[in-house]
This record gives structure tokens, C-alpha cells and sequence, in this order.
């Protein structure tokens, strides 16, 4: 039997809290959206990994704000970047189209102006250039590192050496 | 912990293009993201509306054929240059005595000086270029040396408008064909824009409200009860030709046959929502006052800035400001001969002055706001050779 009775759905999440949500707001998740349509007996407490609950708090907030019409008052400011970037993950996790539009802008907004090496470490990638078209590509967009406030390049100073 | 690259790709399209160029060093997958057609729609569509962050910077077109003809770039405050255009192209365009007319979402729309028939769109960044194709019947009837010529872009098209004078008239006034990028096509506007009496400032248009709007010149060449004694602002509706005269505010008015002054209309606040509209600028005896128009149908003005030169700290000692114009609807930009400098009009930035640059560009410096990003130049678009 479908749970349709019942308005709220309860989702735990990583840390072992349980939230108990409206209905609508699980309907933002796609994938609990998906998890709920998929069981055909009616389901107690849907696990969210890589949620946690200081995560949940957050989508809650975020919630509540664009019910009300409110969504441009949502801001992620108290957050550092490794804060937002798990915040991100978890929300992609999730698969929330609104917010995470929210999220990617606001990570952009925080990688613009770092380095080079700065992003590789942000995003866990390695450097899988041959020094030749490292040294290719950084010659043809030498122009986008010109700029007072761009933060200068650790490896720039390594590679002179 | 790692990031997807499907990911990277989403944050990588909210990016200027500047930065997007800067992060292709990271690794062999992100640099191939802004080949993608993908890519690009994307991030063009996620910065359309964004406040432009650059600024061209280039001499009228008066003294563009007698001094080197320079058109330089740079950052407005704030975005200090995470935004910006490759400097190749700039001297490309430099060096063909090209002047750029005007910007909007990362395309810029330019004509060569001395062959006024090459009128382009292109996209440093991409660095692409499309020709506009002018039609024999407009080529034979107008004289496209004169011709007054606007950019608008919408989300997913481009319309550039030439007002062309039609000088048998004792009162000129000037037929409107546009070109629509998307299509290819030429459309000419049945109406006539009737300016009135005055000549038109056509270096400052503002779209707004379905309309073309220009501030008129000031001078003292009627006398009462000419309905253009005074300065004026007429529009021209895009949708039905019809032209409309709007006051301006009596305080900007009243001294306007007297000499040193100076006018200008702009978009104020932001168009995408309800805070849009219309603001005048007047500099006049060295002080700044700056009205919008609170209520459009009834053309009513409020005064909303004023401030002498003297009081903003500027460096220099001989304080002539020569040109000026307002960018993303809430920055005052003007010149000095020597500098430009930048002022707030907003509430977050209210009179703070900061300096964006010295300038090359002689007596009457021309400013267009730039925005970069990986917008196409439609079709016929071509790779620019440089």
C-alpha cells in the first residue's frame, strides 16, 4: 500500500539523524523520489548517504525560503569552500535541480579568482598534461592569468626553476 | 573529496570566460569543456543578465583618424580581471581601424571606420566573427557612412538596428531597418522615428519598455512656443514605430541654453526585475546630479545623486571631466583627460570612487561595457585571422 496517509516521509541520514519531511520537500529529491516510487510496500525511513545533518538543516532552510518566495535570500556565506564543496556533493546526491544551480554558482563564484593548483586540489584532479602541452596551453592562454588579484601559481614558480 | 567532472563542468559554466581560459591548465578533461557547443550555450545563457565586468575604452570616432587608433580593455572594480579578452584580438582590431559600437552578452558589434559598409558581430573570446550582410537596395538608398547603428541581445538571438537619416526632410528623420542575426534576415520598420527638432544623441541609446530612447542635445536654436525649446528625450517604440516625446526634469532643464552642459540618458537598476527603468546624468559647472524616472507614463523624475568633482579625491588637480556614462544600470563611469574613474549609485556602493585606469584615448573618451563569455556570432560566423 502506498503512503499516501501519511504527509511526512522520514529520511536519516549519515550521522544517524532522522528528518522527518513533508512530502514536497522529499519531491525535491529526486532520489528519494525515486527510492519511494520504486518500493511497493509502504516505506519506513528512506537512508540518505553522504548526507549529513547539518546538510539537511541547510536544504530545510532553503526549502522553507522558496515556499515563501524568499529563495534569493538563501546564502551559503557562512560556509568555507571544502564546507560548500561537501554541501554540493550531497545535494547532487540527491539530485535537487534548483539548489544545486544555487550551489554550482556559488562554488564559481569561489574558484574565479584562485590559482591553477588551487582547483586541481579543490576538484582531486592531477595535473595529466606532458610538460609540452602544459607548457602549449599556458602559452596560448597566458593572457587569462594577467591581473592584480588572480592568486599567483605555486607551480609557476616550481617550473622557472 | 573528489569532484565529478560532471560537476566541474555545471561550475565551470557559471564562470566569466577569462577564468574558464585560466583553468584549462588544470587537466586534459576541463581544458576540452569550452570546445563543447554544450558548454558554451550554456555558459552564455548563465551569464545572460550577469553585470558586465569590462570595459572598452576607445578615442571618438572624430580623432580615431588622426591619432592611432587603440582600443583597450579593461576590469570595472570589483571583478578585478577575472574578466577580460585576449590581447591579441584587441590589437587585431586596433590595428584595422576598427571601432567597436557596442556590447551585450559577450558579443560586440563593430564597424571599420574607413569602409563603413564592413559592419561586424564577433566574440574575442571564441575569436569569431560575422559580417552583416548589407543588402544592394539598402547600400544604393542610404549612406551608410552616417548611419546610426544598435545592438540588442535577447536569450537566444541578436537584432542590430541601423537608423539611417532621411535628409529631404526640414526635420530629419531616419528609417529603421534591422538585422536579425539568428535568421540572416533584414526587416525595415514601417514607421519613421521623428526625433523632433533636435539633434539626437545616438552614441547613448536605451532600450527600454519595448523602446529605443535618446536624449536630445541642448543649445539655443528655438524659441518658446517650439515644443523643442527645450531639451527632450524621444522614443522610438520597436513594435509600432511610434515616436514619443518624454520631458526631462524641470532642475536639469532650466540652465540648458547656457553653455558647459552636458547630458546623458542610461539604463538604470536592473531590467530583469521590477527596479528598471531610465536615469538622466547631467554634469554641469563640475557637479554630477543624476535623476531616473520613477513613473514612465506619467514621466516623472526623481533626483537620486548629486556630487561635485572636487569632493570625490581624484588625483589629478585640473578636474575637466570630458566624457561619462552609467554601466549595469547603478556605476557612474567618467573620464578626466587623464583617468577613469568609477562612482556608485547603488545603495552597496553609494559614492564610493575608485579609479579604474589611465587612459590613451585623448580628449573624448568613448566607454562600452563588456561581458566575456563563449556566446556564437550566429551564422556566417567565421574565425577572426589573428
Amino acid at each position: 500500500m502506498a503512503s499516501s496517509s501519511s504527509n511526512l516521509i522520514s529520511l536519516k541520514t549519515s550521522d544517524g539523524t532522522v528528518f522527518k519531511v513533508e512530502r514536497a520537500l522529499a519531491k525535491t529529491m529526486k532520489t528519494v523520489q525515486a527510492i519511494i516510487e520504486e518500493a511497493d510496500a509502504n516505506i519506513y525511513m528512506i537512508p540518505i548517504h553522504n548526507v549529513f545533518s547539518h546538510h539537511m538543516d541547510m536544504i530545510i532552510d532553503y526549502y522553507k525560503l522558496s515556499v515563501a518566495g524568499k529563495s534569493k535570500e538563501f546564502s551559503v556565506e557562512k560556509l568555507d569552500n571544502d564546507e560548500l564543496k561537501d554541501f554540493l556533493l550531497a545535494v547532487h546526491y540527491l539530485n535537487m535541480e534548483d539548489l544545486f544551480e544555487v550551489l554550482t554558482q556559488a562554488v564559481a563564484d569561489r574558484l574565479e579568482k584562485k590559482s591553477v593548483g588551487y582547483v586541481r586540489k579543490y576538484f582531486g584532479i592531477e595535473n595529466d598534461f606532458t610538460p609540452e602541452e602544459y607548457a602549449a596551453i599556458r602559452k596560448k592562454n597566458d593572457w587569462a592569468f594577467k591581473g592584480d588579484d588572480i592568486e599567483p601559481e605555486e607551480d609557476e614558480e616550481k617550473q622557472e626553476e | 573529496m573528489e569532484v565529478p567532472q560532471d560537476i566541474g563542468f555545471e561550475i565551470f559554466s557559471w564562470l566569466p570566460a577569462k577564468s574558464i581560459c585560466k583553468f584549462k591548465s588544470t587537466c586534459n578533461t576541463f581544458s576540452k569543456f569550452s570546445e563543447e557547443t554544450l558548454f558554451r550555450k550554456k555558459q552564455t545563457q548563465n551569464l545572460f543578465g550577469r553585470d558586465d565586468t569590462c570595459l572598452f575604452i576607445q578615442s571618438d570616432e572624430v580623432s580615431q583618424r588622426y591619432i592611432p587608433k587603440r582600443i583597450e580593455l579593461y576590469s570595472l572594480p570589483k571583478h578585478q580581471e577575472s574578466s577580460g579578452a585576449p590581447n591579441n584580438v584587441l590589437s587585431f582590431l586596433s590595428k584595422n581601424t576598427t571601432s567597436v559600437i557596442a556590447s551585450s552578452n559577450g558579443l560586440v558589434l563593430c564597424h571599420n571606420i574607413n569602409d563603413p559598409l564592413k559592419v561586424f558581430i564577433c566574440n574575442p573570446i571564441t575569436k569569431s566573427w560575422s559580417f552583416i550582410p548589407i543588402p544592394e537596395s539598402l547600400q544604393i538608398n542610404n549612406n551608410f557612412a552616417n548611419a546610426k547603428l544598435m545592438l540588442h541581445c535577447s536569450l537566444d538571438d541578436y537584432k542590430v538596428y541601423f537608423l539611417f537619416e532621411n535628409t529631404m526632410e526640414w526635420n530629419p528623420t531616419y528609417t529603421c531597418s534591422v538585422y536579425h542575426g539568428k535568421e540572416g534576415v533584414w526587416k525595415t520598420m514601417e514607421r519613421c522615428f521623428l526625433p523632433g527638432g533636435r539633434d539626437m544623441k545616438f552614441d547613448m541609446p536605451v532600450f527600454y519598455n519595448g523602446a529605443l530612447h535618446f536624449i536630445s542635445n541642448s543649445g539655443e536654436y528655438y524659441e518658446r512656443p517650439s515644443p523643442f525649446y527645450k531639451p527632450y528625450i524621444m522614443s522610438y517604440n520597436l513594435e509600432n514605430g511610434i515616436s514619443t516625446m518624454f520631458r526631462l526634469p524641470r532642475e536639469a532643464i532650466r540652465d540648458c541654453h547656457r553653455p558647459c552642459n552636458n547630458m546623458g540618458i542610461f539604463n538604470w537598476g536592473k531590467a530583469s526585475n521590477s527596479n528598471g527603468s531610465i536615469c538622466l546624468v547631467k554634469i554641469r559647472k563640475s557637479t554630477f546630479t543624476v535623476w531616473y524616472l520613477r513613473d514612465y507614463e506619467s514621466c516623472s523624475w526623481e533626483k537620486v545623486f548629486k556630487m561635485r568633482v572636487r569632493a570625490m579625491g581624484l588625483k589629478e588637480k585640473d578636474l575637466d571631466v570630458t566624457s561619462f556614462t552609467v554601466v549595469n544600470g547603478n556605476l557612474l563611469v567618467f573620464a578626466t583627460n587623464e583617468r577613469v574613474y568609477s562612482c556608485g549609485l547603488d545603495d552597496k556602493r553609494f559614492m564610493v570612487i575608485e579609479e579604474i585606469c589611465q587612459h590613451n584615448c585623448g580628449f573624448n573618451p568613448h566607454f562600452i561595457s563588456y561581458l566575456d563569455t563563449y556566446r556564437s556570432c550566429g551564422i556566417n560566423a567565421k574565425t577572426m585571422p589573428c
